[in-house]
């Protein structure tokens, strides 16, 4: 199995208003197999969005250290956020287009790779509204085709459907699965939803905390199409569960 | 899908309205005085020729002076709202807007005599600091996670300045230019009475002190066109920019 991330001994502190240094990772040792979807699921405050955010780089005052496969650089990261960080003043093309902007994309290579993505997420019709004119639904469809249009080969996400009803989260759950088997992507998915943990990974990483870190990976090896009633399903979730108990 | 273009339609339509209706109060606000005075110049025994060059000087000057302001006022903040050169140079800032303009006159009239150039430097030096600081508190506080999108995109350079910093830099731009603008009419006569310049509300003032209705006229005149300006341009502005980071 060839890793696309490996994550060794790694350790963050943050350092309070009144002086005191707070341990929120530590110990924390993990490998990212290519092309898998790894789901770090753990309560909230367990230092699940850290972990995130030290592999994707957004982090960077760690101890220890993350390395990356050769055939993976910063530009094939791709990042969605729990609450879309869309730019309010640029409208869903330009949005789209941010990632091609910075890397100097030939216009016409920038708006076929921009028309892909809007017909992707059926978004063609809303190209040139703003994201506050479109429902939370629709700005994370805008947040997932920003990411892809960069067609990155790492694609993490950050709880990405806890802002959205759950008609429209299962929707973009199915969407996701379509599109990591279309692109071939590792995808790297925080959330703490049992449910979607066995739905979606084939690496499940529970994180606990006081300190953060990896408790128990777990692998997911249920037949896809995922049956939400299969006794498999039930037994994985209760040793979840029971990983996840304080 | 049908319901988010309608608002859409909505919030264009909403904010044409509000734009008319400044252009329309802005006409009220220049038509009414602009006859007003005319029709008391002439019970005040002065020409409205002399008035209105005196307004046109002055506001000559104080455009002037704004643009250099805004100018440097954007590129300072933009260069030192953060890291290293923040720690180093926002204190120093600091102190530097505390220090009372009129007390660096007498070297800048040394310099240029009771010229245009000493008018504008004393304004520079006063319209410049509002528009610094909110710059800064502009480009600082911000959501973060705009800020990481960013980041995740790699975009640097010009495409970091032209599609992040400075949208998110204008409403500090225009909030700091409303403030500036106000201190610089108040700098802008008290320079002009200080310096000696042959023209300007300034001097308008002093050679009316012994005629009350003259100088009456003259704040009226002054009124009129920070109003207006205020209405028809940032007002508007001031809206704007508040709706282009609206989420």
């Amino acid at each position: 199995m060839r890793a696309a991330l490996i994550l060794q001994g790694v350790r963050k502190t943050f350092r309070t208003e009144d002086g005191q240094t707070i341990v929120a990772l530590d110990g924390v040792d993990l490998t990212i197999p290519t092309g898998g979807f790894t789901i770090l699921i753990g309560p909230s405050g367990c230092g699940k969005s850290t972990i995130l955010r030290i592999l994707s780089g957004l982090e960077r005052t760690f101890d220890g250290t993350v390395t990356f496969d050769p055939d993976v650089r910063a530009s094939h990261l791709g990042f969605v956020f729990q609450q879309f960080a869309l730019l309010p003043w640029l409208t869903v093309r330009e949005n789209i287009a941010l990632g091609l902007i910075a890397r100097s994309t030939p216009n016409a290579v920038r708006s076929n790779t921009v028309e892909r993505e809007l017909e992707r997420f059926q978004l063609v019709q809303f190209a040139d509204a703003y994201p506050r004119e479109l429902s939370g639904g629709m700005r994370q469809r805008v947040g997932f085709a920003r990411a892809l249009a960069m067609d990155p080969k790492v694609l993490f996400l950050d709880e990405p459907f806890s802002e959205l009803d759950s008609f429209t989260a299962s929707q973009l759950r199915k969407e996701l699965l379509a599109i990591w088997h279309e692109r071939s992507l590792t995808i790297v998915m925080v959330t703490h939803i049992i449910e979607d943990a066995i739905l979606l990974a084939d690496q499940i990483a529970v994180v606990t905390p006081r300190p953060g870190h990896i408790e128990r990976v777990f692998t997911n090896t249920l037949p896809r199409p995922r049956d939400r009633r299969s006794p498999s399903f039930f037994a994985l979730e209760d040793q979840l569960e029971a990983s996840l108990k304080p | 899908m049908r319901m988010a273009t309608s608002q859409h339609i909505q919030r264009i339509q909403t904010g044409f309205l509000s734009t008319r209706q400044h252009l329309l109060t802005a006409l009220v606000i220049v038509v009414l005085p602009a006859i007003f005075l005319v029709a008391t110049s002439r019970v005040a025994g002065i020409t409205t020729k002399v008035l209105l060059i005196d307004v046109l000087v002055s506001s000559w000057r104080l455009v002037i002076a704004y643009v250099i302001a805004a100018a440097l006022g954007w590129l300072c903040a933009i260069a030192f709202y953060r890291g290293r050169r923040a720690a180093l140079a926002l204190p120093i800032f600091d102190v530097l807007q505390s220090f009372p303009t009129f007390a660096l006159l007498p070297i800048v009239r040394i310099a240029w005599g009771p010229s245009n150039v000493t008018v504008i430097a004393a304004l520079v030096i006063t319209v410049i600091w509002p528009i610094f600081f909110s710059v800064v508190s502009a480009v600082k506080h911000h959501r973060q996670d705009w800020e990481e999108a960013v980041r995740i995109a790699n975009l640097r350079g010009f495409p970091y300045l032209r599609y992040f910093l400075w949208p998110i830099s204008v409403r500090g731009l225009i909030t700091g230019s409303i403030i500036g603008l106000g201190e610089g009419w108040e700098a802008l006569v008290a320079t002009e009475m200080i310096v000696g310049n042959p023209n300007g509300l300034g001097q308008f003032f002093l050679a009316s002190a012994a005629n009350p209705l003259a100088t009456t006229l003259g704040i009226l005149a002054l009124l009129a066109i920070i109003f207006s300006v205020n209405k028809m341009l940032w007002l508007p502005l001031l809206e704007w920019s508040h709706q282009t980071v609206e989420e």
